[in-house]
């Protein structure tokens, strides 16, 4: 009897752990031991399966000397901040203007915002591609009807206008995903709140400003905080659209980079240190949008 | 009826079903002796197709001749690259390996990154002077395909390159395109056909196809001048002066008031529209361009022709290449030598390049089959002109070009500068851009050399 409540306890004190076990040796496998493996080889030279060569920390010196690497950035930070500063507001325009009660075709015409983000990047680089072609393009046949007289305007090989072309193809894209967000933050905000500030004299933009977005604040954090990761992870929307870096390595962003370097130059080890340098990038920028936005919660 | 998780939840639960009975009930992929990747659809095409007189295709009559089966299986060039470095650099053996692979000019350097006895393709010096030919092939064609004296691949072609031009409009024009002999003289010409349908009312019909941003076509024109921006020893020559006049000279093509060309639409071949509509009215084409202008735009047939490229200076080829494709057979085949057997069955063998001939007409780099009578045809498609037997008189003057891991940063410095100097040209003019050219090309080599000393391998 003593025995069997023993292995009665032995069971429920091991049952969680074997539980979560097929879990914690996967990720083990093939999450833990891939980072840890790559933060070594960083420190390594390494061409082919057998050639490898410590250089300690070269890779990083050389890495943060490139001015082709800086360029990446440079490009990335650009998307990332023009694609969000447009990305949020339209999304949530957008929701608000869905969320009415008085519009008709409602469930239409979320459908038809939010569907563009089910294609994916490459498809729409594609699309893109043909839409701004020089001559062709339906966005350049608009502009000369507009204007009245033919424009040829170089979307895919002007340099000043290769990221503004991979924005537009990023904001149609993805504002009706943020709508979705929204739209689902919208209908979670309590109703009494709104009547409550009607009760109190409350304009729209007042009720806007103290009812709704508090109360959609968590989503969009979250958005900003997803979307800015995201952003900084770019690569298959210019890469397919300029078929490479673009003109003037303006496409080129830090994973494009980072492909480069791995796939193009074959050494995983720079690929990695590349890797480790965004990772501190996009877990500062995360930590610091965070902070922000608990400070602005707290005032 | 009724699903207490839901509707939702059910459809799905209906779908993973069925999609796990159809992957149950799929036949496993028959295993070939021998497997070849390739990207190339033309090339796939002369592999499988059978031949209309016999009803066999290539890689069936190997079969019917060796009894080993062939699977040829076609890939997209990047997807193509990736697996197989992915394959390389894990050792991998087995039947994940293919026992030969095409590879792309272009991607061929990111192959070559491992010391020689690590490059994840067999050496063939020793079985190509084996079996006597290495001296069928024009020698030149192998410089891509080789590291550090070691050949890694047999080439597919040469791709010389000439310009097909819209005769119809240029003759409507009044000008003879084909007597351009120096690039000066084509500029010339090709403003004065620019200047003639802008007064006809055609503000937007080029004279030529030229990319203004993409430094491919400049390291064609380069290679007419005997230079590659990397040799095959990663010397770079970016700041050479030839190179600052070619920019100089290529980015008035593309810029400024003595503008004639314009950049091709971009996506899959939608360039041959750009000359059917006579948007771009010349293009420079290598033999497996030409296959793509009648294929895909046999509204031209009649109206074009084609005209060696002019030169620089009277010592430049007259000709350039650009693309190219290798066949290899990977390290860890499991057999090699049933592997080369079938390369020189592909490549070499008449049936091969019979087939190859029917299904592209890409002259092949043997100069042996050069005389075959398939290549002196009149050829209705250029007006009766005999377009091949112009590639053959090119094809022994390609100059060498050289395919290193850095060659794409080279490629994208060039560029860079062009971008640089077409902006120049738009703002202030053609006066002193040389001058400026070179001090920018001077910064770029001296970063590609630095790029270059970091990122060759040192054991």
């Amino acid at each position: 009897m003593k025995r069997q409540r023993s292995w009665w306890q032995l069971q429920a004190r091991a049952a969680p752990y074997l539980f979560v076990l097929p879990f914690v040796l996967l990720f083990c496998a093939f999450q833990l031991y891939p980072l840890g493996r790559s933060l070594v080889i960083s420190f390594y030279d390494t061409a082919g399966p057998r050639a490898t060569r410590f250089v300690g920390l070269e890779n990083y010196r050389y890495l943060l000397g490139d001015k082709l690497f800086w360029g990446a950035l440079a490009n990335t930070l650009y998307y990332a901040i023009a694609f969000l500063a447009v990305q949020i507001p339209a999304s949530l325009g957008l929701a608000l203007l869905l969320n009415s009660r008085k519009l008709k075709w409602r469930g239409f015409f979320r459908f038809a915002f939010f569907s563009t983000h089910l294609v994916g990047h490459v498809f729409v680089a594609v699309l893109f591609a043909a839409l701004l072609s020089p001559r062709q393009g339906p966005v350049n046949e608009l502009l000369s009807a507009i204007l009245g007289r033919q424009v040829e305007i170089m979307w895919l090989t002007t340099p000043s206008l290769a990221m503004p072309a991979v924005l537009l193809a990023a904001w149609w894209l993805s504002i009706g995903y943020g709508m979705i967000y929204f739209l689902a933050a919208l209908q979670a905000v309590d109703q009494s709140l709104y009547e409550a500030a009607e009760v109190d004299g409350a304009g729209r933009w007042a009720k806007f400003r103290h009812v709704t977005l508090p109360g959609i604040k968590p989503v969009l954090t979250f958005l900003i905080v997803v979307g800015m990761i995201g952003a900084l992870q770019l690569f298959e929307l210019p890469y397919v659209l300029f078929g490479g870096p673009g003109p003037n390595s303006r496409g080129v962003t830090v994973v494009m980079y980072l492909y480069l370097a791995g796939f193009e130059l074959g050494n995983l080890g720079y690929a990695s240190a590349v890797g480790w340098l965004l990772f501190v990038i996009i877990m500062g920028i995360s930590i610091m949008q965070v902070r922000m936005m608990r400070m602005t919660r707290e005032d | 009826m009724s699903f207490h998780l839901g509707k939702p939840i059910a459809v799905m639960i209906l779908l993973a079903v069925v999609s796990g009975v159809l992957a149950l009930r799929t036949p496993p992929v028959e295993r070939a002796d021998l497997r070849v990747w390739a990207f190339a659809g033309s090339h796939v095409r002369s592999f499988r197709n059978p031949d209309p007189a016999t009803g066999v295709s290539l890689i069936g009559l190997y079969q019917q001749r060796t009894g080993r089966s062939v699977r040829v299986d076609q890939l997209a060039t990047r997807a193509l690259d990736i697996r197989l470095i992915s394959l390389f650099m894990n050792d991998t053996i087995g039947d994940d390996v293919p026992d030969l692979a095409e590879i792309e000019i272009g991607s061929v350097g990111k192959f070559f990154r491992p010391p020689v006895d690590q490059v994840g393709f067999l050496p063939l010096n020793d079985l190509l002077e084996r079996d006597g030919l290495l001296d069928q092939v024009v020698r030149a064609r192998f410089a891509p395909w080789t590291k550090d004296g070691v050949i890694f691949g047999v080439p597919h072609d040469l791709h010389p390159v000439g310009i097909t031009y819209r005769k119809d409009l240029f003759d409507q024009a009044g000008i003879d395109l084909a007597a351009a002999k120096t690039w000066a003289e084509f500029h010339e010409m090709c403003l004065a056909f620019v200047r003639y349908w802008r007064e006809q009312g055609y503000p937007h019909r080029w004279a030529l196809e030229l990319p203004s941003s993409s430094g491919d076509y400049l390291t064609l024109m380069l290679l007419q001048r005997g230079i590659n921006i990397l040799d095959d020893r990663n010397n770079v020559y970016l700041d050479d002066p030839r190179v600052a006049e070619t920019i100089a000279f290529y980015a008035q093509l593309v810029a400024g008031p003595k503008r004639v060309a314009g950049d091709a639409t971009p996506g899959g071949h939608l360039w041959t529209q750009d000359i059917v509509r006579g948007d771009l009215c010349a293009t420079i084409t290598p033999d497996w361009r030409v296959g793509y202008l009648r294929t895909l735009a046999p509204a031209l047939s009649g109206k074009v022709r084609l005209m060696p490229l002019p030169r620089f200076e009277p010592t430049d080829a007259p000709t350039s290449t650009w693309g190219g494709t290798m066949i290899a057979i990977a390290r860890r085949a499991a057999d090699t030598e049933a592997a080369w057997d079938l390369l020189k069955f592909l490549y070499f063998s008449n049936e091969g390049l019979r087939a190859r001939q029917r299904e592209t007409m890409i002259l092949p780099p043997m100069r042996a089959h050069w005389a075959d009578p398939a290549y002196h045809q009149d050829d209705p498609f250029f007006g009766g002109q005999k377009a091949n037997e112009l590639f053959i008189e090119l094809a022994d003057q390609i100059p060498p070009r050289y395919v290193t891991p850095f060659s794409v940063f080279g490629t994208q410095s060039l560029a860079t500068v062009l971008n640089r100097a077409t902006a120049y040209i738009n703002e202030r003019g053609a006066d002193g851009l040389q001058e400026q050219v070179q001090r920018w090309l001077n910064e770029e080599a001296e970063h590609l050399r630095r790029r270059v000393a970091f990122g060759e391998f040192d054991e």
